[in-house]
């Protein structure tokens, strides 16, 4: 009986996926997202090089904010070890006080 | 040994970034004239940055470009009345379209 509930709940569960499938196969084709940075109005030299980038060079637009992330999440944790330190909380030693 | 890669690896990476500042297009935007989708083309009477309540797009110059399209990236189709937005290169006399956006039909500003 468990078996048989199961086997007509998969069945439901994949006619229900394909069903899903055939509707979103059925609608027209979405063009593409394109999106221009507008370089005219950036004087500041960085802004104008990243811009740049995006607009010539997504790879290396996508390698710069992965760089960048990394470096922000370091600067983050070194700040937040710098405000710990100060409440009086020692993270950089692990010491067991139960035994 | 291990300073060295450290270094080689540091010089690499930086190097890689660096020569971002190699890659540099010109923007322009304006009225899309025509797209030519058989001669890979679009024609555009270009506007400035002069923007107004009444001119959200800017002022047209009255200037005429015509932009090789063949291997640009094209977001909406272009329609003839649409502003377009397209970063190209010069190669020799023909301005290369790298990127097309419809701004008319796909205004970030609104949202």
């Amino acid at each position: 009986m468990k078996k048989r509930t199961l086997g007509i709940f998969a069945t439901v569960m994949a006619f229900n996926t394909l069903l899903a499938k055939a509707a979103w196969a059925g609608g027209k084709k979405a063009s593409d997202l394109v999106v221009v940075a507008d370089t005219r109005l950036i004087n500041s030299e960085i802004m104008r090089y990243f811009a740049d980038l995006y607009n010539t060079n997504i790879l290396l637009f996508a390698v710069w904010a992965v760089v960048l992330t990394a470096v922000m999440g370091c600067v983050l944790g070194w700040l937040m070890d710098k405000v710990m330190e100060r409440t009086g909380i020692d993270l950089h030693s692990r010491k067991i006080v139960e035994h | 040994m291990k300073r060295i890669i450290t270094i080689l690896a540091s010089a690499l990476i930086l190097s890689c970034l660096t020569i971002g500042s190699a890659f540099a297009a010109e923007v322009v935007q304006g009225k899309c004239l025509g797209y030519d989708t058989a001669a890979a083309t679009i024609e555009v009477e270009e506007y400035d940055i002069n923007f107004s309540k009444d001119h959200p797009y800017g002022h047209s110059t009255g200037i005429r470009s015509l932009f090789n399209v063949k291997e640009a990236k094209i977001g909406i189709t272009p329609e003839t009345g649409d502003v377009l937005r397209i970063a190209y290169d010069v190669k020799g006399s023909q301005k290369m379209a790298l990127k097309v956006m419809n701004v008319s039909k796909q205004d970030l500003s609104k949202k």
